[in-house]
Order: C-alpha cells, then structure tokens, then sequence
C-alpha cells in the first residue's frame, strides 16, 4: 500500500536517530545469523577437504607418536614435528590381510636459524607408492618432481620457481598446492630422497632427530589404502594386533578428533546466535511497543479518518518491514566485511581446519539469513500492532502521548 | 443521512479507589436528520463521550447507533471504517495533525484511506483538498508541517481534512474552540453553508456565538442529554 510506504518513510525522516537505532538492532540479528553459519560451515567445509586430502583409509605412525598426537599437530596445526620408526613395519603393514597400498612418509621439521629460509614441515613421499600427495599435486603440477624439487602449501609465501633453503640446501619451488584451510597449507612437500638429504644436512649441521634409527631405514608414518571389499576397521585392528610398536588408526577416526572440537565450536556459536537473537528480538518487542505507544494519538486519527484495524496493521507493520529489510541488509554487508577477512585468524584461533564454502553456498546462506532476519525483525512489530488496533479510536485519541 | 441513537448509555471503567464504573452518559435517544445540530455544556459533561459514540468511533454500553437505519456497532470492523471514510467527517477535539505529513498530506489522508487509486480522482481530492485549505483560510501552509502551526490553523486543518470525501454528516468537537471571532465566523458561515447544499452537522462548542447559526440546540449536563431549542429548518 502506497500510502503505508509514504507515512513510513515520511516517519523516518523526521526520526532518523531512532530509525537508525532500529536498523541496528535488526542487523545484529542478520550479522548473527550470517556470520555465525558461515563460520559454521566454514570450519565443517575445512573438515570435509581435510578428510580429503588425508585421502587414506588407515594411518599408521609409530606408537609415540599417535599417544602424543604429534601427528595431528603436524597435520592439523602446522606445528613443525617429527618422529621416525624402522622401515621393516612397512613390510609388515604390506603383509597384514586386507591393505591394498602401503606407502611410507617422512618427516622433517625445518628451524627457523640461519640454515633454513622458514620453520615449516616438510613431507617426503615415496613416489612409486604414494596415492595421497601426488593425486593433489597433479592439480598444480604435472611436470616430473626431481632432487630437491619441493611443492609447497597454500600459506607458504614463495613464487613458484623461488628458492627455500633447509639446512643449507637450496630447493627449487615447482608448485604451490590449493588451500585445504589445515596445517597441510603450510606444508612442503617434497620425495623421499629429497627428505632423507635434508636429514642428512640437518644431522651434520648439529640437529639430532633421528634417535637410533639409521636414516636410510628411517620412515615416520605409513598411509593404508584398504582392499576393496574390507572394513577398514577391520584392517586397523589386524594392522594393531600383528604389528608392534605402531598405532594405526583410521583416517575418520583421527578426523574424529577434529569433528568434535567442531560440534563443540559449533555449539558456542549456536548458543551465541541464540542469546543475540533472543536480546535482540526482546529490544525491537519493546522498542516497536514504545514507539507505538508514542504515537497512539497518531494511529487514532487514522481510525477515525476511517482505517480499518488491518489496514493499520498493515500501516505499522509496513515500517517495520522496511526497518526489517535494510537491517538485514546492513547487517548481511558487515558480517561480509568482518567474518570474510577473519577466516584467517579464525583458524588459529581455533585451531581447527576453516575453508569458506563456495559462493554459491555463500550466496544462498546470505539470502537464507536475509529473510528470516527480515521476517522476524518485522514480525516484532506485531504485538505493538495488535495492542493499538485491538483498542477503540474514541479511547486512543484521549491517550496523548 | 439519516442518523438516529436509540437508549445510549457510555460507562468508563475507572482505574483507582471507590466505585469503579463510571456513567459518562446516561440513557439517550437522537435523531439528526440534517442542518446543524449544537451541543452546549460544561466540561467533562459528557459531550466528546456522546460524539465518539454517535460517529462511530466508540462502542455505547447500551443502545444502538442507526446510520441510514443500520446499525453501526453491529457492522465488521473493516464496513464500519469504510464507512466512516466516505460518508462521515469528523473533527476529533485537541490537536489531531499527523506530524510526519504536510497539512495539504493530512488533507488528503482521508483519500488516501479510501485506496482510490484512480489518476483522475487522485488529482480532484489534490484540488478539492487546496480549494478546502483555501475556504479556511490556511492555504498558504499547504506544505508546512503540523508542528510548525498554530493551534487554531490546525483545527481549521482538521475542518479541511474532515470535508474532503463530502462526507453525508459531519461531526465537530469544539471546532472552532481555538479560534479568533473572525475565523470562528468563518467557520460557521462554512458550516452553514454545508449544511445547506445538505451535510447534517453535529457539534459539540463552548461558544455562544455559533449558537446563532444552530438549528437544533442540546445542552448536557453530568450525561442527561436535554432539548434547549429548536428552530424551524
Ligand atoms: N477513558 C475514560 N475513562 C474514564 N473516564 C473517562 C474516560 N473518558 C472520559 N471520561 C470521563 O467521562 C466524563 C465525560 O468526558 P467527556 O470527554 O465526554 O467530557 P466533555 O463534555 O467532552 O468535556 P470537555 O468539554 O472538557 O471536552 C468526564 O468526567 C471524564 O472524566
Ligand atoms: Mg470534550
């Protein structure tokens, strides 16, 4: 109705500060509602790409190593880490009934000292039997990985073709991986014999990781790809019972870990949202009543003019569907400005994988949360409306304001 | 139109001590047929009680309000407000300008209210609105806002705003009661004049001049309606 739009937007004007304050309110629901299930997603997206890029069926480390949960510092948080066990469990995970693949890994910390450019992680595949890395580095690069030949992680600041001293050799960057939102992201990967070199210059350097393992039998980790047909926590088990000294888990369940600091984070944001919408829905309740109050006398005179009860709902309730749309609006554009450049540090302070989701879902979370905030937001509006007009004009009109 | 009250009564339930219910009008019967139609009396004598009740914006206790021989309080809400709009004007006592629009947009309100939404009737209400403002002798604020006018420049907005749709009975609550002697006479010479091209017009005054220009004269005290005069129509 035309001239619901015109009192509205004729009373905002001559209200600016209090229409102001309005929209506020109903931005914070929509900021809320946006921000906090973008993050939500976000982190779960992380999840998802992390499962992925884990990309095996089991993980066997050795025993230390899955007790301490070095393994996922190193590949969740990007903590540099390191631990090494004797290659002859890689010949016993290949004998165990039902491991399709068995490929070995090796890592190495690097320090942040003069030999080496930056402190990162680096990853040693085995090429002839890697089934996780190369898959993704296939993506960025096809050309053939050489000695001394690295692929770095998302986060790892170096042009393709740069060069990054570790214990004072120098690589040659090929290529850079996409982002997974994980500590992978500030990974380098490189072969095997690339790794055991750079342990080699590491121990003469001074740097003692190794222990008493000798480093030409030295692997850290063991990634299963399960025969088709077999459960994989069937063959995590048998991997358990027949060979000693290593953990073995499955791929899900390390991730487990993960997804339950998730639900956890979740929760708090859920809880979060709750409390805002609650205060905020409270606020505008009481602000829509106030205002309403205020201008009892105003309504009247509509009614006597000869607006119907609905026609001044439609009246009141017309304001606040404006208020309810920019709101949203407005909010919809903050959480954008705060929550897109945040991710980053989102990450480390959560310390969990977060990888926005893809615009489309961006998009549709936008829309999702525009309109229920908008909806609500007017929909407190309500209660002021059905008060003014439940009462008869010849009594409001008495009721100055 | 025909307008008739049979056995009115109006109590206001009071908030406070004692006796809660209060009795604002006792039993009244009225017919207004046409021309102007006066109600005198001291304050709080229930003569606002009596308007809001015979023009349909406030349901009696008691008794029926016949508009045309239909029975108003009886009516959906949605029939009596159209209703209202098109064939009743009223003039609400104190000041009733909506702050967010200009005088001439309070004028119109009543059009705007009747969701008209034809071009040509669009632009008669704009001219019938200016020819209204001029006849009250307040065009020259067309496009002021309410609170930039004087008391007695709104109540004759307020006559303006009441005439627009023509309405069939016009209802006044002390219209002229912020008025110098000048614009009061300009008022009532209006007045007059509606009431002879056939709008009847009830209202309520503390002012002995307009009895002059009354047909039917009421008086009111403490609720009890009685007949003062009655001049040949
Ligand atoms: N909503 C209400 N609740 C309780 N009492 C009311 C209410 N409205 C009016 N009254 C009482 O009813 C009586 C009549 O009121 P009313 O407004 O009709 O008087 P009035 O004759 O128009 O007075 P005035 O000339 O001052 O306008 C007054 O005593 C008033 O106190
Ligand atoms: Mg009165």
């Amino acid at each position: 109705m035309k001239f619901a739009r015109t009192i509205a937007k004729n009373n905002f004007k001559k209200k600016p500060l209090r229409t102001l304050a309005l929209i506020l309110l109903v931005a914070f629901l929509s900021f809320t509602a946006f921000g906090g299930s973008l993050v939500i997603l976000s982190l779960k997206n992380g999840l998802d790409s992390y499962e992925a890029r884990l990309g095996a069926d089991v993980v066997v480390v050795p025993y230390q190593a899955r007790t301490q949960g070095t393994f996922e510092s190193i590949i969740l948080q990007g903590i540099p880490g390191y631990f090494y066990m004797d290659k002859s469990h890689l010949d016993k995970v290949r004998a165990v009934d039902g491991v399709a693949i068995a490929s070995p890994q090796f890592y190495l910390a690097t320090v942040s000292a003069g030999c080496c450019s930056v402190p990162v992680q680096i990853i040693g595949f085995d090429p002839e039997t890697d089934f996780t890395i190369q898959p993704w580095i296939k993506k960025s690069y096809t050309g053939s990985i050489g000695e001394y030949d690295i692929i770095i992680g998302a986060d790892v600041n170096m042009p393709v073709d740069g060069k990054l001293t570790f214990y004072d050799k120098e690589c040659r960057v090929v290529a850079q991986l996409d982002k997974t939102g994980t500590g992978l992201d500030t990974t380098v990967y490189c072969n095997m014999d690339t790794a055991k070199d750079l342990e080699r210059s590491a121990e003469e350097l001074g740097f003692s990781y190794l222990g008493d393992v000798p480093l030409d039998r030295a692997i850290s980790s063991v990634f299963v790809k399960v025969k088709q047909g077999y459960d994989v926590d069937y063959v995590t088990d048998r991997i358990n019972i027949e060979v000693r000294h290593v953990k073995a888990g499955g791929a899900k369940s390390m991730v487990s870990g993960v997804a339950d600091g998730l639900t956890s984070v979740s929760n708090v944001i859920g809880v979060l949202i709750a409390v805002v919408w609650v205060l905020c829905v409270v606020i505008l309740i009481v602000a829509f009543t106030m205002i309403t109050g205020e201008r009892k006398k105003e309504f009247a005179i509509l009614r006597i003019l000869g607006a119907s009860r609905l026609k001044l709902s439609l009246i009141v309730g017309t304001e606040a569907a404006l208020i309810g749309g920019i709101g949203s609006l407005v909010g919809l554009g903050l959480s954008l400005l705060v929550v897109l450049p945040l991710g980053a540090s989102l990450r480390t302070a959560l310390s969990l994988p977060y990888l926005l989701p893809s615009v489309g879902v961006i998009v549709g979370l936008a829309l999702g949360a525009l309109v229920v905030s908008a909806v609500v937001g007017s929909m407190t509006s309500l209660f002021a409306a059905k008060k003014i007009a439940g009462t008869e004009s010849g009594l409001l009109i008495r009721e100055d304001a | 139109m025909h307008l008739q009250a049979k056995g009115i009564t109006k109590d206001y339930f009071r908030k406070g001590r004692g006796t809660n219910v209060f009795t604002a009008l006792h039993p009244t019967d009225l017919n207004v047929d046409g021309g102007i139609t006066v109600v005198v009396g001291k304050s709080g004598s229930g003569k606002s009680t009596l308007l809001n009740v015979l023009s349909g914006v406030l349901s009696p206790t008691e008794g029926t309000v016949l508009w045309d021989g239909e029975d108003i309080y009886a009516l959906s809400d949605k029939t009596l407000s159209c209703l209202r709009n098109a064939k009743v004007g009223i003039v609400p006592q104190g000041q009733t300008g909506l702050q967010s629009l200009t005088v001439k947009e309070n004028v119109l309100v009543p059009f705007y209210l009747s969701e008209n939404k034809d071009k040509q009737a669009s632009a008669l209400a704009e001219s019938r609105a200016d020819e209204l403002l001029e006849k009250v002798g307040v065009s020259h604020l067309s496009d002021s806002y309410p609170n930039e006018l004087s008391g007695g420049e709104l109540r004759r907005m307020a006559i303006a705003r009441a005439l627009l749709n023509r309405p069939e009975v016009l209802f006044a609550d002390e219209p002229t009661g912020d008025l110098d002697e000048e614009n009061t006479a300009l008022i009532l010479r209006l007045f007059r004049e509606i009431a002879d091209q056939g709008t009847a017009v009830v209202m309520v005054t503390h002012d002995r001049d307009s009895l002059s220009y009354a047909d039917k004269i009421y008086s009111m005290s403490s609720g009890v309606l009685t007949v003062e005069s009655i001049s040949e129509i």
